[in-house]
């Protein structure tokens, strides 16, 4: 794994630093300015996470010492070294960051865009964050230059610490979205808000059918979807001789996959609606017809990775077509289709546009008895709770019904991936 | 020996084409009964193409048209009611890279009879024993037949796939470079495995390596470029070659 290879990159990195026989001048000040600069990342993604901005004083104090210590380093780098060219994007650096430390506590607290027609701004400490991460991150990298001499091997730390970062990058808005939902929800989350039906627009009660409905959904959709899948990725990848219609069929479901949710259910609207009228039924369908290309991709992907010598090895001992895919290749594929559809489901969890005009009612649909009843799905309850704000005291009932949701969607991923792992086959 | 110089499969006229380039021109080669027939050649000549042939391996491939016939016990294979399935119940096959299935060393073995409908344990034991015998593979494997087949060495592992293709009881099998991917031990042991094998079955071995076709065989067919250029005995082509290609193939002159 990357992560795990960048650790121990990094481990060894400070070991280096860390004898003792090879401290000198220049190394000391390479590493003060190398964690400096990762504490000042830190601290922008902190101030964009809370929404604090961290003051003109303690700014000007951030990018100045970043630039004092890039700017000691580059004169001690130009006196040992000699190494002109090299310094020159150093220099630059280190003049926009001397500009930045003069010039960011100058800004107006919040830019207007209503002269664009925007009833938004663009606030200060957004930038002034985003600022800091991005001169925290160029400061280490650029740190490591002089320590490593400007040798090949200072431009593979600097890669190492920026591609590093990077997928920190990605981590960070996970966590801040996790993190806000839970600490928001968790009040919300109680015996009776599991167990209760709602009642005042929400703001009392609870989401149990919601959560029977959106679970019978789900249970639906698998029942349809995940045979329909297979069979559809079987037939592509096995039996179609590879031409013009397997590829139509390819791009048709590409196209099935990208056609936005809301037209999906509008399609149900017009289609399921007049049949099987509002019902779990028609959601059921809807969601289907979702989910159906993520399975059909993904167990064609499965069926992919099982190799071709495999199947020949089955037909050289007399097997038929049918037994080869039945015994040999659908057993390695199954992890793989079985993650797509959980996957797909997933998706299908998380979606109010389908449903909102084919499946699902506010309140009062209760457990349904039959899959011609409405039902209350969580997704659809919290659209309608967050219209509520303002007017009802909903709002701690609404955290606690994304949190529901989140754990929900999440915890699919969560299984699908231990499935992908815990019963991969390699060949 | 009885059946001396019996013909177990006859090729004749073979032509192939993948798409609109043809592979094979006119083949037309004995398989004799009990006996290893080494087919020869530069790489791409077209000996893959050929043993693949003889159980019908090709069918799986688009685009792929035969013209000819290859005679089994007075059947043409490729004649339209022959049961393809049936053909390769008779000739099984051995791949260039093992392919054990990823399952245990006893399913891997009991595959081809279980699809054939044998479902008796006792049976099936009694196959995969002598099979693995058959294969001088168990020894090392007897104690651990529920172990994946995916944990063994490439040796092993061919040795298996070997084991396989012995269970379901076919009168030819057919290799194809069964040692390419092997070190030359695994390789040697492989090689006293074939001289055991075709006691009882007839060999085809596709090879590169001319040492290993002179070592085990005792029929050698030499390909180029699609064509068969020689057939004969191993002892004849590779002392007396006829035809001045062979001479400069087995001589090292090219390939």
């Amino acid at each position: 794994m990357d992560l795990r290879k960048s650790y121990s990159y990094f481990k060894d990195f400070f070991k280096e630093l860390l004898k003792r026989d090879n401290w000198e001048f220049k190394k000391i000040m390479c590493i003060v300015s190398i964690v400096f600069s990762s504490l000042v990342a830190i601290i922008g993604f902190a101030s964009v996470a809370m929404s604090v901005y961290i003051g003109d004083i303690f700014l000007r104090f951030l990018l100045g010492t970043i630039a004092i210590l890039i700017s000691i380093l580059l004169f001690y780098s130009y006196i040992k070294l000699h190494k002109k060219k090299e310094l020159a994007s150093l220099i630059v650096f280190v003049v926009i960051v001397f500009l930045l430390a003069y010039y960011m506590p100058l800004f107006p607290p919040q830019y207007e865009l209503k002269a664009y027609d925007v009833d938004a701004s663009i606030l200060k400490f957004m930038i002034t964050s985003f600022i800091l991460i991005i001169v925290g991150i160029l400061g280490a990298s650029f740190s490591m230059k002089p320590l490593y001499n400007f040798t090949s091997k200072s431009s593979q730390a600097s890669a190492y610490y920026v591609l590093t970062v990077a997928i920190l990058l990605i981590l960070y808005p996970l966590v801040v979205i996790v993190s806000s939902i839970v600490s928001n929800g968790i009040g919300g989350i109680s015996w009776e808000f599991l167990t209760q039906d709602v009642s005042r627009h929400g703001s009392k009660g609870g989401v149990f059918p919601a959560i029977v409905g959106t679970l019978l959904l789900l249970m639906g959709t698998v029942f349809i979807a995940l045979p329909l899948g297979i069979g559809s990725a079987i037939y592509l990848q096995e039996y179609a001789k590879k031409g013009k219609i397997v590829r139509v069929i390819r791009i048709g479901v590409d196209v099935l996959q990208g056609i936005p949710s809301i037209v999906h259910g509008l399609f149900g609207l017009a289609f399921f609606v007049p049949i099987f009228g509002i019902s779990l039924l028609s959601g059921i369908l809807i969601m289907s017809f979702l989910t159906l290309p993520i399975i059909i991709r993904s167990s064609e992907e499965a069926l992919k990775s099982v190799p071709q010598s495999l199947r020949e090895g089955s037909y050289a001992v007399g097997a038929t077509r049918w037994q080869t895919i039945q015994r040999v290749v659908l057993p390695p594929a199954l992890p793989g289709i079985i993650t797509g559809t959980v996957l797909g489901v997933g998706r299908a969890a998380g979606e109010t546009a389908p449903i909102m005009f084919t499946a699902v009612v506010f309140m009062g649909a209760g457990t349904p008895t039959s899959i011609f009843d409405p039902i209350q799905a969580l997704p659809y309850h919290l659209l309608e709770l967050t219209r509520y704000i303002g007017a009802y005291p909903v709002d701690q009932n609404a955290w606690a019904t994304a949190l529901l949701l989140l754990s929900i969607v999440l915890g699919m991923n969560a299984i699908a991936i231990i499935i992908r792992e815990k019963y991969r086959v390699e060949f | 020996m009885t059946s001396k110089n019996k013909i177990k499969m006859d090729i004749r006229n073979l032509n192939l084409w993948y798409d609109k380039s043809q592979a094979l021109y006119d083949i037309t080669v004995p398989v004799l009964e009990n006996k290893v027939t080494a087919i020869i050649g530069p790489s791409g000549c077209g000996k893959s193409t050929l043993i693949r042939c003889l159980n019908r391996m090709n069918d799986i491939i688009n685009k792929c048209r035969i013209e000819g016939s290859v005679i089994m016990d007075d059947v043409d294979i490729y004649e339209k009611k022959t049961d393809v399935v049936e053909i390769r119940k008779k000739v099984g096959m051995v791949f260039q890279k093992p392919n054990p299935f990823p399952k245990s060393i006893y399913e891997n073995i009991a595959y081809g009879c279980r699809i054939a409908g044998i479902r008796n344990k006792k049976k099936l034991d009694e196959i995969v024993e002598n099979s693995l015998k058959e294969a001088a593979l168990w020894d090392e494997v007897s104690d651990r037949l529920d172990d994946s087949a995916m944990g063994f060495s490439g040796g092993q592992q061919q040795r298996l796939c070997i084991a396989r293709a012995l269970a379901i009881n076919p009168d030819v099998v057919l290799m194809d470079e069964p040692c390419s991917a092997l070190d030359p031990i695994a390789t040697a042991k492989i090689e006293e495995l074939i001289r055991e094998l075709v006691k009882n079955y007839t060999v085809v071995i596709v090879t590169h390596n001319m040492q290993q076709a002179a070592r085990v065989s005792n029929y050698t067919a030499y390909m180029y470029l699609g064509k068969l250029i020689e057939y004969g005995g191993t002892k004849q082509i590779f002392e007396n070659p006829k035809e001045e290609s062979t001479e400069n193939y087995i001589t090292g002159r090219f390939g």
